[in-house]
């Protein structure tokens, strides 16, 4: 179990097109998806309409394994915004299948955090809002 | 029928005061800026007939030229992409004096950023308020702004941490771009920083806003307008005002690139859009970096400077930390940057203000004037589509 609150913003799932619903129903199901072309099997992240590689539109999507490293990451202080819980920091993660993707993290204050580092996939439930990944060090904030 | 193409060259530049409150409307604003650039050209307003600006200005060109009075216009555009997006105004001017489409082409900015809608405050209080409805660029924000990551001092700050693991950048090297910036604005009467320098321990007292960036890695958000007027060399030299030649000048996006959060390259410092600006425009001014007299360099943020020094081949990706140091980037140093005080200390107007520099320096008539500074590089940040432009000195 994760034994901080998570800050940050209120949790609130955005309005998006249908190119983009996939990805957040995913996240209400405890998935986090990633977008895989119906013809060659690429991965892309984020999802966009076409196959950049093959060029074919059809695609599905697989769950990333939760597993990845430390790309780069910030700790958040201002601007101080309603709703809103200082300081908390958002990273930027190599999943392991190849992707990145932008998440929030534990601890909230950066402590302890090293790009570069592994981070693993948890996923963020204070029965206040929808279900929310969040990203922390292998072997820490258990 | 032919047409001799007619050379587009910038002959006059304008601006409102720069401040935290101006007490009037954006379009005031605009309309100051506007005549101010004409005024500076020695050109009748009536002559106007094609106005450029950002997608992002609350002021319309209708709105302008009903306000200069002007019969019509024959010519109008906007540019997409914002800061990085602002010597894309000078090309698109530029393409519309050389097509024949207009003679008299002017770009403006104006905003109330600091009063009125301040942009450092991002999408903080109701997401999407940029994009009322529905599309690509709502789906790209789904993906950082419900996270938190939601203001450009985020997002440059996630390329600054990557600096630092990459390049061994620490807080301290920012130090001195936010210092030079602010020497030379304590010496520019018009800057909203005049007489108000800092110092290294300054910067490293100041306070976190989005770790690794502190307060004053940031520019200053700011009230105000600026106008920048493109027309034939011909009219130009009518004039009798000294005028500035765009040698080159270039807009381009890079390879997989986003909005503001181009993270999703292999190597997110790999700014494409950039490096396709900067080979674009050597090649067009037949010039390089060792000709360059004075560089205007994007400064919304500390870090994307040092950035653009590597972008463009001043210096080597990552060395830029050790370029900038003993004075270099100051009047008087290997490579004056941003001599009016740039974003961090004239005034944060989306680099328009910059364009204004670039002239004046070319003119000999800037406040802190590089002595015969012959070529001016403008550029702007990488991260989403860029742009960048050298100006020269024309024949009068
Ligand atoms: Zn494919």
């Amino acid at each position: 179990m994760i034994t901080e609150s998570l800050h940050g913003p209120r949790r609130v799932r955005p309005a998006t097109t249908d190119d983009a619903s996939f990805w957040w129903d995913g996240l209400e199901r405890r998935e986090l998806r990633i977008q895989r072309c119906g013809a060659c099997a690429r991965l892309r992240h984020p999802f966009q309409v076409r196959c950049p590689g093959c060029g074919d539109l059809g695609w599905d999507w697989l769950v990333a394994s939760g597993s990845g490293s430390l790309h780069s990451f910030v700790v958040y202080h201002e601007p101080i915004l309603s709703e809103t819980l200082y300081p908390y920091t958002v990273g930027l993660v190599d999943l392991a299948e190849g992707t990145r993707v932008i998440a929030p993290m534990l601890p909230n204050d950066g402590s302890g955090l090293e790009v570069g580092a592994p981070v693993r996939l948890v996923w963020y439930d204070d029965h206040d809002g929808p279900v929310w990944p969040v990203f922390v060090p292998t072997g820490g904030a258990r | 029928m032919t047409r001799a193409v007619t050379r587009a060259v910038i002959a006059g530049v304008g601006q409102t005061e720069f401040s935290a409150r101006s007490g009037r409307s954006e379009a005031r604003l605009a309309v100051e800026a506007v005549l101010d650039a004409l005024a500076d050209a020695r050109l009748d307003p009536a002559s106007v007939d094609g106005l450029v600006t950002f997608a992002h200005d609350s002021t319309h060109e209708i709105t302008v030229a009903r306000n200069l009075g002007l019969d019509g216009l024959s010519y109008t555009g906007r540019t997409t992409y914002g800061g990085t997006d602002y010597c894309t105004t000078v090309l698109q001017a530029r393409l519309a004096v050389e097509a024949g489409l207009a003679t008299t082409v002017v770009c403006y900015r104006a905003f109330n950023e600091r009063s009125g809608m301040r942009f450092g405050r991002g999408f903080g209080e109701g997401f999407g308020a940029f994009s009322p409805g529905l599309s690509d660029e709502t789906d790209q924000w789904s993906l950082s702004v419900p996270f938190g990551l939601r203001t450009a001092a985020g997002w440059i700050g996630m390329y600054a941490r990557r600096m630092m693991h990459e390049h061994g950048l620490t807080s301290a090297d920012l130090a001195e771009v936010s210092v030079a910036a602010r020497a030379h604005a304590a010496t520019n009467p018009a800057a909203r920083f005049y007489r108000r320098p800092i110092t290294t321990e300054d910067h490293q007292e100041s306070r976190m806003i989005v770790e690794p960036l502190r307060l004053l890695d940031c520019c200053l958000e700011t009230d105000g307008g600026a106008a920048v007027v493109v027309t034939t060399e011909d009219r130009a030299r009518e004039t009798g005002r000294p005028y500035a030649v765009i040698a080159g000048v270039a807009t381009a996006a890079g390879p997989d690139q986003h909005l503001m959060a181009s993270y999703y390259r292999p190597d997110i410092l790999d700014f494409g859009e950039l490096t396709r600006v900067a080979d674009q425009v050597w090649n067009r001014a037949g010039l390089g970096p060792a000709d360059i007299d004075v560089a205007v360099l994007y400064d919304h943020f500390t870090p994307m400077v040092l950035a653009q020094l590597e972008a463009w081949g001043f210096c080597e990706r990552g060395e830029a930390k050790e370029f900038v140091r003993d004075g270099n980037i100051r009047v008087g140093g290997r490579l004056p940057v941003n001599p009016h005080g740039g974003q961090l200390g004239e005034a944060y107007l989306h680099g328009m203000n910059g364009i204004n520099e670039a002239v004046r320096q070319l003119r000999g008539e800037a406040a802190n004037q590089v002595p015969g500074a012959r070529h001016v590089l403008v550029s702007a940040p990488p991260g989403t589509p860029s742009s960048g432009m050298i100006l020269t000195m024309g024949a009068t």
